[in-house]
């Protein structure tokens, strides 16, 4: 028989790594990521006997880590008083810079709302309805979401890097 | 290719080897320290102006003592002129409440109380529901969830109570202070017992607490006074020394003398904060410890001296939960007791056991080992009588159904009965 923290800790074993890709992916740097996945994780484990009991915990955990994600970030962006993730409007795309890095300077670019949304549709693989249940929002606003991220994103990045990726 | 570039990015990424070592050694650090300076982080929110006072130790507004009760909360303001409110049944997503509605031409006030049960704790849960439109993300879990619009308000204000204040448009610079006029009257029932004593200056701190399959719940001061309780069911409670050494090896009193309480033997002693306790075992299988900081002489032997079991009601009823049957005259057996893990059930059986309903409380209720220990089989969620619930025994091929549910932390009811008795019997136990 395992208890509870034996149950808590074999999960973390199995699905840390994923979880923290997510968490990276949704915060833009490494170092967040981590912290957003240690509180989201404190959090399941505080309810751990009740998201225990038959249903899978990792959709509530993943619910956490979007969730905080996007409250730090405008946290963040209030306390700087200044936007410090929008860069240069149209920056150019540059042969010598690696496609995947201009790819995430423009995810980390997008406002937090949208950068989830992006990473829950296309890098989790969410249907329009799952992602609006993470985020607490209406399958309406998912979809007005995403279609604004890539717009932002095809305007972050530049006409001939968009070409250039092909889609 | 985005995909690709987010794989890449990540595909170097690993999760600590001791992750989960840190986070549950900080969890119940900060759960301690949380207790401590949950008041405090109140008084500053309130001082600050944008959230409900619902947590706050500050004086009712004075407009309280004329105003209605809604499900257990105490409404404190009301704008001038709105009239006498309209008492409302509510539905909103899958939440059922009550509400009361204020109405003077266009402007109105709605304030409205769902009992969520088990599923809702914090303002990521309120969320997740996708009641609320275009959502103003909360800064913390306990903050409350704005509507986008400015005209709605929601948060959890007690263990499995979601308050919303609704107002019209013009009534908007009101929202918060209608908000923070908000009490919810503290119960004196907590996990099967009756605490019929507490300071009053003390207000009830955060919700009820789940954690090692103890029950707890606490009350602070604004000086910083702090009392917990803390309700052990089952074989963690059957001697009084497994009841003093329950828990993270935190929580017992580190040392301790005999003394007795209502009669019983108990312990008195010091935790490791510094507080005093007192322990005793109510029945075998049921232990209570009450710690206390900060409190003058004398005041944590009152405390102790109230908390007795749960009267039981007048006509049928099973550790403190009434029933009313649909037909009357089923023939009572003997009652049972039974003990695991961090629960302890009774189960009344009527007419030879065709009718049973067992009432099972403790810390481990809910936990997906209590729900093993219920079914042999995989349970499939239902809903009878509109309570929601799981059925135990789906695929069963006799007329006898097995239909259990958690209405409140630590509270556990499984009714057993006939296919065609079975939503009778649930709707009794609900209503009473």
């Amino acid at each position: 028989m395992t208890s509870g923290v034996d149950e808590f800790a074999e999960f973390v074993a199995a699905r840390g790594t994923s979880l923290l890709r997510t968490a990276h992916l949704t915060c833009g740097s490494p170092g967040e990521a981590e912290d957003v996945l240690q509180s989201a994780l404190e959090r399941a484990y505080r309810h751990w006997d009740r998201l225990g009991r038959g249903d899978d915990p990792e959709p509530y955990i993943r619910r956490i880590i979007v969730n905080l994600a996007i409250s730090r970030a405008r946290r963040r962006a209030i306390m700087r008083l200044i936007p410090t993730h929008t860069p240069p409007e149209r920056p150019a795309a540059r042969e010598d810079v690696e496609l995947r890095h201009v790819l995430m300077d423009g995810l980390r670019a997008l406002a937090p709302r949208q950068r989830a949304v992006l990473v829950l549709r296309f890098w989790e693989d969410m249907t329009e309805a799952q992602a609006a249940k993470t985020l607490g929002c209406s399958v309406g606003t998912v979809k007005s979401q995403t279609s604004k991220a890539l717009a932002r994103l095809r305007t972050l990045l530049g006409e001939d890097v968009v070409h250039s990726v092909g889609s | 290719m985005l995909r690709q570039a987010m794989s890449e990015e990540t595909r170097s990424l690993r999760a600590a080897p001791d992750l989960a070592a840190r986070v549950t050694a900080r969890t119940t650090r900060r759960t301690r320290q949380r207790r401590l300076v949950v008041v405090a982080v109140a008084a500053v929110l309130v001082a600050l102006g944008g959230v409900p006072a619902y947590l706050a130790a500050s004086e009712p507004d004075q407009v309280a003592s004329s105003l209605e009760t809604l499900d257990g909360v105490r409404i404190g303001y009301l704008p001038e002129g709105m009239g006498r409110p309209q008492r409302l049944r509510v539905r909103e997503g899958g939440l059922r409440g009550t509400a009361l509605r204020w109405q003077d031409g266009p402007r109105f006030v709605q304030v409205s109380a769902y009992r969520a049960g088990t599923a809702v704790n914090d303002s990521m849960d309120i969320l997740a529901l996708n009641i609320v439109d275009s959502p103003v993300e909360p800064r913390t879990l306990d903050a409350p969830v704005l509507s986008g619009d400015g005209t709605s308000l929601y948060w959890v204000a007690d263990s499995g109570l979601i308050l919303k204040v609704a107002v019209s448009p013009d009534l908007k610079q009101e929202r918060d202070r209608i908000a923070g006029g908000l009490r919810v009257v503290a119960s004196p029932f907590f996990a099967g017992m009756l605490v019929a004593y507490l300071p009053h200056d003390l207000e009830a701190a955060g919700v009820i607490d789940q954690r090692d399959g103890i029950l707890s719940r606490s009350w602070q001061g604004e000086s910083g006074q702090r009392v917990e309780v803390e309700v052990v069911y089952g074989r963690t409670a059957a001697t009084l020394d497994r009841l003093r050494a329950a828990g993270s090896p935190d929580r017992p009193p580190r040392t301790v003398r005999r003394t007795s309480v209502q009669g019983s033997p108990a312990y008195e002693g010091v935790t490791g904060q510094g507080d005093r306790m007192m322990l005793w075992l109510v029945k075998p299988g049921i232990g209570v410890r009450v710690s206390a900081g900060s409190l003058p002489d004398g005041e944590l032997a009152r405390i102790v001296d109230g908390i007795r079991p749960r009267p039981e009601r007048q006509g049928e009823s099973v550790d403190g939960i009434g029933i009313s049957f649909p037909r009357p005259a089923l023939k009572r057996d003997l009652a049972e007791i039974t003990m695991g893990p961090g629960w302890r059930a009774t189960t009344q059986r009527w007419n030879e056991g065709a009718v049973a309903v067992s009432v099972q409380r403790g810390g481990a209720v809910g936990s997906s080992l209590w729900w093993q220990g219920l079914s042999r089989t995989e349970p499939e969620r239902a809903t009878v009588a509109g309570v929601q619930g799981m059925l135990l025994n789906p695929g069963g091929s006799g007329r006898t159904r097995r239909f259990a549910w958690t209405p409140e932390v630590g509270l556990g009811i499984v009714v057993t009965a006939s296919v065609s008795d079975l939503d009778g019997i649930v709707r009794g136990v609900r209503a009473s």
